[in-house]
């Protein structure tokens, strides 16, 4: 793989696009610029980690060389998080769930009054799902679709149901398939999924990566790449971004930019904004992510985990009503692997079981923060003692309703719900809104101050939705590209 | 005629024995041992290539009871005793101690089946499983469907 790496030492000149941070937010950004601008633009890509080859990974059982502790600290007692930091970021780690936001989640404010407004809608946002699921070849159900309207057909049909699924379907309209980054056919743009159901470390390089699906990017003419290049300072002059400030091997770098886009994650971006002086009263507040437990239900004679993938099916029942106005939307997840619970020790019924996760959204809550030491070399602290009553009740209200939901299908056993230390979504702490007294981007991912400067990425969420937040990160920075090169 | 003092020092030691016994051979008992254990019991001979078992309990067994301590020292004496088929006793245990056991031995067949050449159709058993190679997490899963080169972008 072609990679156009720079040494920070022999970069002299300024960039058109100085980018912080390879996730999602941040490729989709650059895949965009670079599609509408000429050859002559020039783009650096600044990644605080390394880069660790898909085989390393393979090799290693890792997605990054370091671990999180070394990059963040938690209280004692408080919410872990999990990350990763190499060329790709969450495109690495992630687990390919490709859900778009349900319509109501952009208008908490206005439908169920919790949380807030984003500046954009699920019409905005809908011809940019569409062009995400298609770079990344999302498989999906075009029929069934539930509340998610689209404009164009899933490039890749859904990966085939469980019995249970299926059962489930027959029963229920809103039993729907979970759209995902892993190929479902023979002959498509990747190999097939195999349903190993490790996803994390995608053993046949199913799911969309950035190292399988930017390596047009990574190989461009007009792209440098700097990898150990720690991010520590966005500079400006009368309120325009210049470039940045880094470090890398214990040298400190300066390189200029005409546009800055800071796509680390919602940990790092209000670090950098912060030490940059670019501060203000919401940044690095309400920090959050899903809310979720898992419980094992048994079945006398349906198989649950003999779907083509690793999460075969979701209930979106409960993700939308007037309980939302004090009970937080839950979706449940069946999903289609045994390494959490094992198959049953009777042989009649060893698949005779599925987890269901039950995420519920979360609610946005300022005492739940990043601190800053003021020291750049120390690291960041993440505050999050609790989830929201929202949330837990959001879990309550599905778990309540869940053995009436399933006793047609001749359930022998529900276990206890085991809580989910961590989703490993980071969101929140940059919010977007149309108010700059409330929010720190606008509908376009601008700083509502300093406009040559982008945010990318879920730190840019200004509520937390039941979905998995990838593909909606990804849609977010294609729109604000496109607004940029137009 | 039986003291007083003998009566309680024989009750000790009755004691003693009935309790440290288990946990004796709880902790002499190998791994090895207690995973063709649970295997034969739940999958059985015939349903096994001859040495699977074996093979897979030696490299299982370094991984079993990781971190578990005293623990694993009590579950393996409950695992070595005869009550271990007895579903009456297993009955009167505390819910939690045998979840715990109920745990172990899914981890033990899940391990060996997802370590196996369990392929084709699993729901059929027809043919002895052999051991293929222990990973941490599972080769494949022995269940999947997936589309054949029928099922095309089309189709979606």
């Amino acid at each position: 793989m072609k990679i156009n790496f720079i040494d920070p030492a022999s970069i002299r000149d300024a960039y058109d696009l100085v980018v912080v941070g390879t996730g999602f937010g941040s490729l989709f950004f650059v895949q965009r610029f670079l599609e509408r601008s000429g050859d002559s633009v020039r783009v650096l890509l600044l990644e605080r980690g390394g880069y660790m080859s898909r085989e390393e990974q393979l090799a290693q059982g890792r997605n990054f060389a370091g671990e999180v502790e070394d990059y963040i600290d938690v209280p004692a007692g408080h919410k872990p998080w999990n990350f990763t930091l190499g060329l790709g970021g969450g495109t690495l780690c992630w687990w390919g769930q490709t859900p778009r936001f349900h319509p109501s989640d952009f208008e908490m404010l206005t439908k169920y009054g919790v949380g807030r407004d984003w500046p954009v809608s699920y019409a905005d946002l809908e011809p940019y799902y569409c062009e995400a699921e298609y770079f990344m070849g999302v498989s999906g159900d075009s029929v069934r679709v539930g509340p998610y309207w689209r404009s164009r057909p899933y490039p890749m049909p859904a990966q085939p149901a469980s019995d249970v699924d299926l059962k489930m379907r027959e029963l229920y309209p809103d039993q729907l398939a979970w759209p995902n980054a892993r190929v479902s056919i023979v002959g498509g743009p990747r190999p097939q999924c195999c349903a190993v159901g490790n996803c994390r470390l995608c053993p046949m390089d199913s799911k969309f990566t950035a190292l399988n699906g930017f390596t047009g990017l990574f190989s461009d003419p007009r792209v440098n790449v700097a990898i150990d290049a720690n991010v520590h300072i966005i500079e400006t002059e009368a309120g325009v971004a210049s470039g940045v400030v880094f470090t890398s091997k214990s040298k400190e770098y300066r390189v200029k930019g005409k546009t800055v886009v800071l796509g680390a994650n919602a940990i790092f971006n209000p670090m950098i904004l912060e030490r940059s002086g670019i501060t203000h009263a919401v940044l690095g507040k309400a920090i959050h992510e899903q809310y979720s437990v898992s419980v094992e239900v048994q079945f006398a004679d349906l198989i649950g985990i003999n779907g083509g993938t690793s999460s075969t099916g979701f209930y979106a029942g409960y993700l939308d009503g007037p309980h939302r106005s004090s009970v937080g939307a839950a979706s449940l997840s069946f999903d289609n692997r045994f390494k959490q619970y094992g198959l049953r020790t009777d042989l009649k019924k060893l698949a005779n079981t599925v987890e269901i996760v039950v995420s519920s959204e979360n609610l946005p809550e300022s005492q739940n923060y990043v601190e800053v030491p003021s020291d750049w070399k120390t690291k960041p602290i993440v505050h999050h003692l609790d989830n929201s009553e929202y949330a837990k009740r959001g879990v309550a209200y599905a778990l309540e309703r869940l053995p009436a939901l399933l006793a047609p299908l001749n359930v022998e056993s529900i276990s206890k719900p085991r809580l989910r230390l961590t989703e490993s979504h980071i969101q929140g702490t940059t919010p977007m809104g149309k108010n700059p007294d409330d929010s720190i981007v606008d509908t376009h991912l601008a700083h509502h101050k300093v406009r040559n400067l982008f945010v990318v990425g879920t730190s840019v969420f200004a509520t937390c939705s039941m979905a998995n937040p990838s593909l909606t990160a990804a849609a977010l920075s294609l729109r604000a590209a496109d607004w940029l090169t137009a | 005629m039986l003291t007083r003092r003998t009566f309680i020092f024989s009750s000790l030691g009755g004691i003693g024995v009935l309790v440290g016994a288990p946990l004796m051979g709880g902790a002499l008992v190998s791994e090895e041992y207690i995973i063709t254990r649970i295997l034969r019991h739940y999958i059985g001979e015939p349903l096994m290539v001859p040495g699977a078992a074996e093979r897979f309990a030696k490299d299982f067994a370094p991984v079993m009871w990781k971190g578990d301590g005293i623990k694993a020292v009590v579950f393996k004496a409950f695992l070595v005793s005869p009550f271990y088929f007895s579903a009456a006793i297993r009955n009167r245990l505390p819910a939690s101690f045998n979840s715990s056991i109920e745990w172990l031995e899914r981890r033990v067949v899940t391990a060996f089946f997802a370590s196996s050449d369990f392929y084709g159709d699993p729901r059929q058993l027809s043919k002895p499983i052999n051991y293929v190679l222990y990973r941490d997490t599972p080769l494949c899963n022995p269940f999947a469907r997936v589309h054949d080169a029928s099922v095309t972008a089309a189709s979606s």
